[in-house]
C-alpha cells in the first residue's frame, strides 16, 4: 500500500518539476524573444517628432519659428469608393483629381496625399469622417516677418533621406545645431487596443534643437530693407545691398540684398537668387577701396596728410594705359587729403607706386582682402590676391584705386571696419548666442582678427573721410550737424575683358559718428540707371538709412 | 488547533488576499491607460493650440504688420526732431 503513496507523490513531484523547467524555458530562455513578439502585436510605435531650433533676433523675437502642420495621407486598401473621395478630396485640397486618383489607385498601406495643412483644413477634413484618410503631425518653418532677411536666413528644404536640412545662410551654416533629433516611444495595448499604463517605454531620446539669437537688429533690418528696396526703384537698380555692422565687435546689425526669392515658396524662385550676394558674389569695389590703400600708406609713414601728389596736374601713364580721374578735372599739387575727397585717381596710382607691390600685398592682407572673413553663414567665397611676382605695374596701378582686384562686400565692410575701430579688425558675427535645449545660453564672444593700422592712423583716416563726406561729391546728401565718415565708389564693370563706362557698381561706405562709431554700412547698387555714380544713388541711400539709425541708437548731432 | 493545521489557513487565507489584491490592482491599471490616453489627447491639443496662438501672437507682433496697420491707420514718419542736451564740448588748448 506504501508503494502507491510513493508512487503517486513521485509522479506528482516529477509533473511539478516539469512545469517550472517548462515555465522557467518560456519565462527565462525565451524572455526577450517573447517580448519583442509582443511589442509587435500590441505595441504601437510612436515617433516623436523632433522640433527644428528657432532662430531670433537680438531682441529674442523669433524671425523664423515652427509650426504645426499636417501631412494627409490615405491607406487605399481601406478606401471603397476611391473614385469619390479622390473628387472630394481634391476639391478640399486644391489639386488635380487626375494626380489624388493617381495616388488612390496604388496598391499600398500608406500613400501621402498632400503636406503643410493647417489645423483648420485638418478638421474640416476629418468632420467628413472619410475612410481609409489619416493625419501625421509635422512641425514645418514659419517666418513672421515674411520674407526679411531672407539672403541671410537661408531655408529648409529635404536631404536625400527626406529628412529637413537647411540650405544657405543661417540655416545651412548652422544645421547641425538647429535640426533637433527625433525619438521613438513604443507603448503597448491591450487586446481592444487600449495603452497599458505601465508599458510605454522610450527607445531613444528625443531632443529638440537649439535656439540661435542673432546679432541682427530687428528694426535695423527693417529700416534697411525698406531704404534699400526704395532706393532700387528709384534708381532703376537691378540690385542691391546694404550690410550694418557693429565695428567694435563686429556683430552684424542688419544684412540685406535684393533681388531676394520668399523663404516660404524658395521652390518656385531660380537657385541664382538662393546665394547671398553679400557673401558670394565678387565685384570690383572702385573708390570704396582708397581708404584701405591710403591707410596703407600713412600707416607706413610713406604720405602725410599734407604729401603733395606731383603727378596730379593730368592724366598719368603707367605701361602705356593712360589713367584719368573719373571727371576729368585734375588738382595739381594736390593733398592726400584732396586725393580723397576728389576721388583722384591719379592721386591714387601715386599712392600705390609709393608702397610698392610687397607692402600693398601686405596690408591687404592684414586688412583680410582676398581672405575669407569667417563670417558664420554658408555660402562665403573669396578671391586670393595674386602672388607679388605677378604683379605687372598696371596692377599696383589700378588696384590702388579699386579697379582690377575682385572683392566680397563683407570683406570690403570688415577692412573698413578696421578704421572706425581704432586700427582693430573684428571677425564679422551673425549669431550672438546659442540656447540649447534647455534653456541654457552660450554667447559667442567677438573674436579680433588683427591690427592692419595703428589707432593713430586710424584717426588720421577717419577725419579725411569725414572731410570726404563734407566736401566731397556726396556733400549734398549728408545729415547736417553730424560728423560721418564715408568715401563714395563708381565702380565700372568688365564686360568682355573691356570696361563698359555705361554700367557700374555704385556704392557707399562709411561709419558714423566719426568720433565714437556704432555703425559701419555699405550701400551698393548694381548698375542703376538713373545715374552711374554712387555720390548720386548709393550716398542718399546711405544716408536716409543713416538719419533713421541716428534717431534710433539716440545719437545727438555734435556739430 | 494544532500548529500545521494553523499555518495552513493562515497560508490560504494570505493566498485568498493577494490573489484579490491582484484583481483590483490589475483592474485599475486596465482603466489606467484609458485615462491616460485622454489625458495625452487633451495635452496634444493644448499643445497644438498654444502653437497656434504663438504663431498668431507672432503675425501681430511682427514690425511689417505692425508698419501696415500703423499707416492704415494713419500714422505717419516722424520727419523732425530735436535734442535736448548737447554733447560735451571738446577740451581745446586755445
Amino acid at each position: 500500500m506504501i508503494w502507491r503513496y510513493r508512487l503517486t507523490l513521485i509522479i506528482l513531484l516529477l509533473t511539478f518539476c516539469l512545469v517550472v523547467a517548462r515555465l522557467f524555458y518560456w519565462q527565462v530562455v525565451k524572455a526577450s524573444e517573447l517580448s519583442l513578439l509582443g511589442q509587435s502585436q500590441y505595441g504601437k510605435i510612436i515617433k516623436v517628432l523632433p522640433q527644428r531650433g528657432e532662430i531670433k533676433t537680438s531682441d529674442n523675437f523669433p524671425i523664423v519659428a515652427n509650426k504645426i502642420s499636417y501631412l494627409i495621407f490615405s491607406n487605399p486598401k481601406e478606401i471603397k469608393d476611391k473614385n469619390k473621395i479622390s473628387l472630394l478630396l481634391s476639391k478640399i485640397l486644391n489639386t488635380k483629381e487626375s494626380s489624388m486618383s493617381a495616388q488612390l489607385f496604388l496598391d499600398r498601406f500608406w500613400v501621402p496625399l498632400k503636406t503643410g495643412l493647417t489645423t483648420k483644413e485638418k478638421e474640416n477634413i476629418e468632420k467628413l469622417s472619410l475612410p481609409g484618410i489619416g493625419f501625421e503631425k509635422q512641425f514645418t518653418r514659419y517666418y513672421p516677418e515674411a520674407s526679411m532677411a531672407a539672403h541671410l536666413l537661408g531655408f529648409v528644404g529635404k536631404d536625400e533621406a527626406g529628412q529637413d536640412k537647411g540650405y544657405f545662410g543661417i540655416e545651412g551654416y548652422y544645421d547641425r545645431l538647429l535640426k533637433g533629433k527625433g525619438g521613438i516611444a513604443v507603448q503597448i495595448h491591450d487586446a481592444l487596443g487600449r495603452p497599458i499604463l505601465s508599458r510605454t517605454n522610450q527607445n531613444s531620446k528625443e531632443t529638440k534643437g537649439s535656439n540661435l539669437i542673432l546679432n541682427i537688429n530687428r528694426s535695423i533690418q527693417f529700416i534697411v530693407e525698406e531704404k534699400l528696396k526704395k532706393g532700387i526703384e528709384q534708381y532703376g537698380a537691378s540690385g542691391g545691398l546694404v550690410g550694418v555692422m557693429d565695428p567694435k565687435t563686429g556683430n552684424i546689425l542688419a544684412l540685406s540684398s535684393f533681388p531676394a526669392f520668399s523663404l516660404l515658396d524658395f521652390q518656385d524662385y531660380e537657385q541664382r537668387l538662393y546665394k547671398n550676394p553679400f557673401i558670394s558674389n565678387l565685384y570690383e569695389p572702385g573708390s570704396t577701396f582708397k581708404p584701405l590703400v591710403m591707410s596703407a600708406a600713412l600707416n607706413s609713414k610713406l604720405v602725410t596728410p599734407q604729401t603733395k601728389c606731383p603727378v596730379c596736374a593730368g592724366p598719368i601713364s603707367v605701361s602705356g594705359f593712360d589713367i584719368r580721374t573719373w571727371n576729368n578735372k585734375y588738382f595739381k599739387d594736390n593733398n592726400m587729403v584732396g586725393i580723397i575727397q576728389h576721388s583722384d585717381n591719379v592721386g591714387m596710382v601715386f599712392v600705390a607706386q609709393k608702397l610698392g607691390v610687397d607692402k600693398m600685398v601686405s596690408y591687404l592682407s592684414a586688412f583680410g582682402i582676398g581672405d575669407l572673413t569667417g563670417i558664420d553663414l554658408q555660402g562665403e567665397v573669396s578671391q586670393p590676391l595674386p602672388p607679388k611676382d605677378s604683379w605687372y605695374p598696371v596692377d599696383l596701378a589700378t588696384k590702388g584705386f579699386g579697379q582690377g582686384i575682385s572683392i566680397t562686400a563683407i570683406e570690403l565692410l570688415s577692412a573698413t571696419s578696421a578704421i572706425a575701430n581704432k586700427g582693430v579688425r573684428m571677425e564679422p558675427h551673425v549669431v550672438g548666442a546659442v540656447e540649447d535645449p534647455n534653456g541654457k545660453i552660450s554667447k559667442i564672444p567677438p573674436k579680433v582678427l588683427g591690427k592692419p593700422i595703428s589707432q593713430e592712423t586710424a584717426k588720421i583716416m577717419t577725419e579725411i573721410l569725414v572731410n570726404a563726406v563734407n566736401k566731397g561729391e556726396a556733400s549734398w546728401a549728408k545729415i547736417p550737424g553730424y560728423r560721418i565718415a564715408g568715401k563714395t565708389g563708381t565702380a565700372s564693370i568688365p564686360v568682355k575683358g573691356r570696361y563698359d563706362v555705361n554700367q557700374t557698381i555704385a556704392s557707399f561706405i562709411g561709419f558714423a559718428p566719426a568720433d565714437n562709431p556704432k555703425f559701419v554700412m555699405v550701400v551698393i547698387l548694381d548698375r542703376p540707371t538713373a545715374s552711374i555714380y554712387g555720390a548720386e544713388t548709393a550716398a542718399p541711400i546711405f544716408f536716409d538709412i543713416a538719419r533713421d539709425l541716428m534717431l534710433y541708437f539716440g545719437i545727438a548731432p555734435s556739430e | 488547533m494544532k500548529k500545521p493545521t494553523f499555518l495552513i489557513i493562515i497560508i490560504m487565507f494570505l493566498i485568498i488576499a493577494l490573489s484579490l489584491m491582484r484583481v483590483i490592482v490589475s483592474n485599475n491599471l486596465s482603466t489606467a491607460g484609458i485615462t491616460l490616453l485622454k489625458l495625452e489627447n487633451r495635452l496634444n491639443s493644448y499643445k497644438i493650440e498654444n502653437t497656434n496662438l504663438r504663431e498668431r501672437l507672432l503675425n501681430f507682433t511682427s514690425l511689417s504688420y505692425i508698419s501696415s496697420e500703423s499707416s492704415q491707420l494713419g500714422f505717419v514718419k516722424n520727419k523732425t526732431n530735436f535734442t535736448l542736451t548737447k554733447p560735451l564740448p571738446l577740451a581745446i588748448k586755445q
